[in-house]
C-alpha cells in the first residue's frame, strides 16, 4: 500500500490551520495541525513530515523565523515549505522565498488552488527521491559488475591456476605459482581501494556502469 | 454581510466542515476579541495588530469582507501605534464579528433544514 504523505500545517489560528488541515485530509494526505509555532522544528525533526504549510504572522515566533530554522537542516527539496499569508504581505513573502520557501498562498485560502501546490511540490519532492533512489540503484548495479569484472573472475582464475600447479614446486611451476598469488595480490588491493572508496565510475556496456579502483 | 454563495463553495458545500470551523471561529472571536480590548486599552501596540490580525485571517475565511476591513482598520494602527479613534474603531469591528457570527449561524441551520 502506498504511503499518504504526511503535512503538517503550522498556523496560530485555529479557524485557518483546521480549515487547511480538513481540506487536505479529503485529498488522501495525512495532516496534522499544530497552533503554536514555537513547537514546530521540534516537530518537524520527530514527525518524518513531507510539507509544511507554514503561516508567516504568528506570536512568539514568525513563519519566516522558523522557515530560516528549518532551511538549517532541510533543503527545499527534502522538506517543501509552503507560506500562508494574508494578500498584504508582500515583503513577508519575498523574504520568505529568498530564504527557500517553495511557495505561497494567500489568506483566505482558496483550497483548490492550496491543493494543487501541495500535490505540485509533492510530486517534485517525490521525483527527487526517486532519481536519488535511481542513483542508488545504479551505484548498487556497479558494484555487482565490478564484483564479477574486477574480482570474482580474476580470482578464480588466478586461484585455478594455483590449485593446478601447487603440488608440484617445479622451476617450470614456479612462475605460474607467482603470477597467480601477484594476481590474488592484486585483487586484494582493489577490493582495499573499494573498501576506501578511491574508485571512479566507468562505462562498462551501454546503460551500464562499472566502479573501477583507482 | 457574508457572500453566501462564495462562503458554500469554500467549504465545498460541507456543512459538516463548516459548522466544525464556525465552532472555531466563534471560539476565537470570543477569546481575541477580549484580548483585543485589552490591548487597546493598555495601548499595547503589538498586540493590537496581532489580536486584528488573528481575527482578520479567521474572519476571511468567511467571506465577510466588511468586517475583514474593520480589523485591518485596527491592525494598520497597532502596526503604526496611532491610537486614535481605536475605541471606536474596535465598537464597530466587535459589532459587526457579532452580526457575522450570527449570520453563519443562521446559514447553518437553514442550509441543515433545507
Amino acid at each position: 500500500m502506498k504511503k499518504k504523505s504526511k503535512v503538517l500545517v503550522v498556523d496560530d489560528d485555529m479557524v485557518n490551520g483546521k480549515y487547511l488541515s480538513k481540506q487536505l485530509l479529503k485529498e488522501d494526505l495525512e495532516t496534522e495541525f499544530l497552533s503554536d509555532g514555537t513547537k514546530c522544528v521540534e516537530t518537524v525533526m520527530s514527525g518524518d513530515f513531507d510539507l509544511v504549510l507554514l503561516d508567516v504572522i504568528m506570536p512568539n515566533i514568525t513563519g519566516v523565523e522558523i522557515l530560516r530554522k528549518l532551511r538549517e537542516t532541510y533543503q527545499p527539496l527534502e522538506l517543501p515549505i509552503i507560506m500562508v499569508t494574508a494578500r498584504d504581505e508582500t515583503d513577508d513573502i519575498v523574504e520568505a522565498l529568498n530564504l527557500g520557501a517553495n511557495d505561497y498562498l494567500t489568506k483566505p485560502v482558496n483550497v483548490q488552488i492550496a491543493k494543487a501546490r501541495v500535490s505540485n511540490q509533492l510530486m517534485i519532492k517525490n521525483f527527487y527521491l526517486s532519481s536519488i533512489e535511481k542513483k542508488k540503484l545504479e551505484t548498487l548495479n556497479a558494484m555487482i559488475i565490478t564484483y564479477n569484472h574486477e574480482i570474482n573472475n580474476p580470482l578464480a582464475i588466478a586461484m585455478g591456476n594455483l590449485k593446478e600447479n601447487k603440488d608440484d614446486l617445479s622451476d617450470k611451476n614456479y612462475n605460474k605459482i607467482r603470477e597467480a598469488i601477484e594476481r590474488i595480490t592484486d585483487i586484494v588491493k582493489k577490493i582495499d581501494n573499494i573498501n576506501q572508496g578511491t574508485v571512479e565510475f566507468e562505462s562498462y556496456a551501454e546503460g551500464s556502469l562499472m566502479i573501477k579502483a583507482k | 454581510m457574508i457572500d453566501k454563495q462564495k462562503l458554500l463553495t469554500h467549504f465545498d458545500n460541507d456543512l459538516e466542515l463548516l459548522s466544525e470551523i464556525f465552532e472555531e471561529l466563534r471560539a476565537l472571536s470570543k477569546r481575541n476579541i477580549n484580548l483585543l480590548e485589552k490591548s487597546i486599552a493598555d495601548k499595547n501596540f503589538e498586540a493590537i495588530e496581532r489580536e486584528a490580525h488573528t481575527i482578520k485571517g479567521a474572519c476571511s475565511n468567511f467571506f465577510a469582507q466588511k468586517v475583514t476591513d474593520a480589523a485591518f482598520v485596527i491592525e494598520e494602527k497597532g502596526r503604526s501605534k496611532k491610537s486614535d479613534n481605536l475605541e471606536n474603531d474596535f465598537k464597530v469591528l466587535n459589532e459587526l464579528v457579532i452580526e457575522l457570527i450570527s449570520e453563519v449561524e443562521l446559514l447553518i441551520k437553514g442550509e441543515n433544514a433545507a
